[in-house]
């Protein structure tokens, strides 16, 4: 479902900044699935995502004049916003469990949840391209994008080195890339 | 800095995936700015995930929309305000109007009705805010309260779980049949100990972990019972109950009589017979 862009980038921008409902309601229109996609990805509380759904388009309205246009699009802007925010109530939430983070049972816990989400998302039929990656590149875009760990942390939990971390990130994008170009 | 080289490294990739610290991103994005080449490469990994997350979108709940716009107006009281204050300026033509055809300092009774529209306008707006406020605190106070009963749930079931544990073991140490054997260390300066409870009756066991080394990747204890001078498997002993120092139901129950039970290294999941050299602790059961 790649949403309709019919406005450019600066148009985007422009727009946003007018903060009328008009406005609100093409950005909702265009981008509140690919926002609710990321963020669901994360959170598999549907009532949470839905929260952090509302945080993310509260934040892009209150921080638009904050986007700085030399450091990307403001397309990924948003995205990353969503992603953050939504790894960040993931952390609030896990805040508890601080004591267990770094042990082994923590590790495989958050391995099982993330396939979990594999699993939920092929189950509605979004996915069908993660299935195509090979299972260790899955593993690395679910720990790093979608849950938010470091390459110390993925290196760590996988027991691989960290150069190979890298090299498995530039592959499963490669890939991507190679899918999405054709 | 070799472009090709710091481009395959796969640094890049970890940047768009946020997986770099607050350094690493600043140390990249300097780069980025300084060699033109690697903005191209940036952009082509951000768009491939850009592509990748509109293939996962999910459209939400339809009454969002409007609940979402509500939550925005709530936040934005200075946007909000301009829009509506537009209305009570509309009358000053008509004031200018009036006051040249009328005595000086006296109000038109219009304009006393415009000024009470005005107050009575103002005043739901700023109410409205305020209920606004209110609700959405009362919601983010229903979201915390949630993930708290979340946790609460879960370390209840924990709980739950350890006290079925508890009682079933108290209910095998209070069986009169049943034999405590201790084992000791088999390798000389490794002080080690476990125990095996043992119902010789039901063949049910438990063994008890007092001191033994995390065995090593890979590897697992496993347990053995000496039965007519030959070795009998009673299955594995889970590495996390080594590591808590715990207890745990033995795998493989065994009845009638026995001599000695012994706790060998062995690769994970176990062997048909034990490695002799890696037996760490043994014990022999009174007859």
């Amino acid at each position: 479902m790649p949403p309709a862009i019919s406005y450019s980038e600066d148009e985007l921008v422009y727009l946003l900044q007018q903060r009328n409902q008009e406005a609100f309601n093409y950005l909702y229109q265009n981008y509140s699935a690919v926002l609710f996609g990321v963020i669901a990805r994360v959170i598999s509380d549907q009532q949470i995502a839905q929260d952090v759904l509302q945080e993310v388009f509260v934040k892009i309205w209150t921080h638009i004049d904050s986007y700085d246009a030399g450091k990307g699009r403001v397309y990924t802007w948003m995205i990353n916003i969503a992603r953050n925010a939504a790894i960040d109530k993931l952390r609030s939430k896990g805040e508890i469990m601080k004591g267990k983070i770094h042990t082994g049972e923590d590790h495989v816990y958050n391995l099982q949840q993330s396939l979990k989400t594999e699993q939920h998302t092929d189950a509605i039929g979004l996915k069908k391209l993660i299935a195509e990656l090979k299972p260790e590149y899955q593993r690395i875009i679910e720990l790093s994008y979608f849950k938010g760990f470091t390459l110390d942390e993925i290196s760590k939990m996988l027991e691989v080195p960290l150069g190979t971390v890298k090299t498995r990130m530039r592959h499963a994008i490669q890939l991507l890339r190679e899918k999405f170009s054709r | 800095m070799d472009i090709n080289e710091y481009i395959s490294s796969g640094i890049l990739e970890a940047y768009v995936l946020g997986a770099l610290t607050e350094e690493e991103r600043r140390d990249v994005e300097a780069k980025v700015t300084a060699h033109p080449e690697l903005a191209v490469e940036l952009e082509a990994i951000e768009n491939a995930m850009q592509h990748f997350v509109e293939e996962h979108a999910i459209a939400p709940p339809a009454h969002l929309q409007n609940q979402i716009w509500e939550a925005i107006e709530a936040a934005q009281p200075a946007a909000a305000s301009t829009s509506n204050t537009e209305t009570p300026t509309e009358p000053k033509g008509a004031d200018v109007y009036t006051i040249a055809h009328q005595s000086p300092r006296q109000l038109h009774p219009w304009r006393w009705l415009w000024a009470a529209a005005v107050i009575v306008l103002t005043g739901s707006l700023l109410f409205n805010f305020y209920l606004m406020n209110e609700r959405n605190a009362l919601r983010e106070e229903q979201v915390a309260m949630r993930q708290e009963m979340d946790t609460m749930k879960q370390q209840h079931e924990a709980l739950a779980a350890t006290m079925q544990q508890y009682s079933h073991e108290k209910e095998m140490m209070a069986d009169p049949s049943m034999k405590s054997v201790v084992m000791h260390t088999m390798q000389e300066g490794h002080p080690m100990v476990a125990t095996v409870y043992w119902s010789p009756n039901k063949g049910e066991g438990y063994v008890s972990i007092q001191k033994l080394p995390a065995p090593p990747t890979g590897m697992q204890y496993q347990l053995w019972v000496m039965k007519d001078n030959k070795p009998v498997d009673m299955g594995m002993i889970s590495n996390d109950v080594v590591a808590k120092s715990g207890m745990e139901k033995v795998q493989k129950p065994m009845t009638g009589t026995a001599q000695a039970f012994a706790i060998t290294l062995e690769k994970a999941g176990g062997s048909p017979t034990p490695s002799m050299d890696k037996v760490y602790v043994m014990g022999k059961i009174p007859a």
